[in-house]
């Protein structure tokens, strides 16, 4: 009886054992995917989608592309030689864009990193943490009338240029209307029929 | 074979019946050792929270205290680190707590006041309103800084309902085990000695930082499709509000002068109009960081985010002021038992002071 005993201790223990060795795999998976929507900025609402694969959008796979922004699968910021777009590594982004007006760091309270802020002088972009160590783009934001984004539209034109341009299946806020394409959200905010802010949204963290 | 045809005998029936019952009593205790070996397990496994995630031990600390405060902060990070309880009874003879958590959403702070209540009541509850700009569920990672350090209670059941995100699980947050169990790999020897006690990570919930980063670089504010506050943070409000009124606590909203994420002038207006319509104080302390005597050059450890010691001390100064004239709260220096506990702590705040100047001036981390 007490071999018995012993043998369902041992069993007990084994089954937590190979259960944390071959369970492990996939709660990680689920750890991945609630880290990588810790605090891209702590004012941040995000909504729990997978997170893309970070490599997918790296800048060298992108130059060796045919660029086709406004027939593209995403949502993307051309920006002189470089072409951002949500989920991307950030740090290969920032290196290419060359020097930034200033950062701002937001460290999480959770202790999982760290988001940044990156302004340049027409745009801004805001990074969040994932488990891995990477930092990946979740906000592009254009500040004036500089910059545009693929498909023409910048912060001097109204609301009807950008239906014009965009169509009409966009979701619709208070003041602000919002396209997603495969994963990246564009938002279009508006003062009164005026544009007053443009961002390209992560689909994983907001 | 006579047996069987005519039956058992007396004795063997009782010997069959000690039987079963050694064998009942044997899977029972096999039961409780069981379990007892997988509640040590899920204590090993669980984060401890005593590093860089230390926000996480701060709810749970509240129940070791003595429960006779007058003034009850809840909120998230601008409150845990923006005021020094400290200082309140240092200069005001105010008993109070902190019961704050990193990114603690309405709900949470609704049903740690509803859980509050049963242990105490204080003359003054005061809430910062910062997350009425969240509606919905968000992290996991947050919500388990706020909910495994709650005790078992209705309200923590509830509390639990009301946070989970989409890929959480109830049961989950019962045994924590199946949540943790991944943890294996990456223990340390803090996750054994550590188990079953901690030090404290707070002083009556304040999280003390000496340390300086000056606010620089704040970055514009992002605008916003919609400035309204959700349904679901109003109905958490109302219900804290209706709360507080049972209760007979005084419920007082601030904003904590915190310089990012931004605190919209949208954002504002609605809680002023929502404090009118209910008789509640509102202190916009953003707005008063000239007359705190705020420097953010000097006074925050993160360039903004939160105060440091000093700028949590000239605040406590500040409020302290204002829970003394406009709520009406006493000077209780002079209850000699309450003191007596007082001094203790305060020994242990300035030795706190002492250790992470020397820390911050031979260049470490805190």
């Amino acid at each position: 009886m007490k071999r018995r005993i012993v043998m369902i201790y041992v069993g007990l223990l084994s089954g937590i054992v190979l259960c944390s060795g071959g369970c492990g795999t996939e709660a990680n998976a689920g750890k991945d995917r609630i880290v990588a929507k810790v605090l891209a900025d702590a004012s941040a609402a995000p909504i729990s989608e997978e997170a893309q694969d970070p490599g997918e959008g790296s800048l060298q796979q992108e130059e060796e592309e045919e660029t086709d922004y406004v027939n593209g699968e995403e949502y993307v910021f051309p920006v002189g030689e470089v072409t951002l777009r949500t989920d991307m590594d950030a740090d290969e982004a920032v290196e290419e864009l060359g020097e930034y007006k200033s950062v701002f760091k937001a460290p999480s309270c959770a202790g999982e990193g760290t988001s940044y802020i990156y302004t340049y002088d027409s745009f801004e972009i805001e990074t969040y943490p994932t488990e891995e160590g990477k930092n990946l783009i979740g906000y592009i934001i254009l500040r004036d009338d500089t910059v545009a984004t693929a498909e023409g539209i910048d912060l001097s034109m109204t609301r009807s240029d950008v239906i014009q341009t965009y169509g009409s299946g966009y979701e619709e806020a208070q003041n602000s209307i919002t396209y997603e394409k495969n994963g990246t959200k564009l938002n279009f905010i508006f003062d009164g029929e005026e544009l007053s802010s443009i961002e390209y949204v992560s689909a994983v963290i907001g | 074979m006579c047996r069987e045809i005519f039956g058992k005998s007396g004795s063997e029936e009782t010997h069959m019946k000690k039987r079963r019952n050694s064998l009942i009593l044997r899977a029972l205790l096999t039961a409780v050792v069981v379990a007892a070996v997988l509640a040590g397990l899920q204590r090993v496994l669980m984060p401890k929270y005593t590093g860089a995630d230390r926000e996480g031990s701060m709810i749970g600390e509240y129940y070791s205290q003595e429960k006779d405060h007058d003034v009850i902060f809840i909120g998230d990070c601008e409150v845990y680190t923006n005021f020094s309880p400290a200082v309140l009874w240092e200069e005001y003879g105010i008993n109070s707590y902190i019961r704050g958590s990193a990114e603690q959403l309405i709900w949470q702070s609704y049903y740690l006041a509803e859980e509050t209540f049963t242990y105490e009541k204080p003359k003054v509850l005061v809430f910062n309103v910062l997350s009425m700009m969240f509606d919905e569920p968000q992290r996991e990672s947050y919500n388990r800084m706020t909910l495994d350090g709650m005790r078992w209670s209705v309200s923590k059941i509830k509390c639990i309902e009301a946070s989970m995100t989409e890929e959480e699980n109830f049961i989950e947050y019962v045994f924590p085990i199946l949540r943790f169990h991944d943890r294996w790999s990456e223990l340390t020897k803090e996750d054994f000695t550590k188990a079953w006690k901690k030090d404290p990570v707070t002083f009556n919930g304040y999280y003390m930082r000496v340390d300086i980063l000056p606010a620089e670089n704040i970055p514009e504010e992002r605008k916003l499709g919609d400035y309204r506050f959700g349904e679901n943070a109003y109905s958490y409000l109302d219900k804290l509000t209706e709360l507080c009124r049972e209760e007979g606590v005084e419920l007082v909203l601030i904003k904590a002068p915190s310089l990012y994420p931004p605190w919209y002038d949208e954002w504002d207006q609605q809680i002023v109009e929502y404090a009118e319509i209910h008789g509640l104080k509102y202190y916009n302390l953003l707005d008063a960081a000239e007359e705190i005597g705020l420097d953010y050059s000097t006074d925050t450890y993160d360039a903004g985010l939160h105060l440091n010691l000093s700028g949590a001390e000239k605040l406590s100064r500040y409020f302290g002021a204002i829970l003394a004239e406009d709520c009406g709260l006493q000077d209780r220096r002079q209850e000699r038992e309450l003191a007596l506990k007082w001094e203790e702590k305060l020994k242990a705040y300035r030795e706190e002071i002492r250790r992470q100047k020397t820390l911050t001036d031979d260049g470490a981390d805190r």
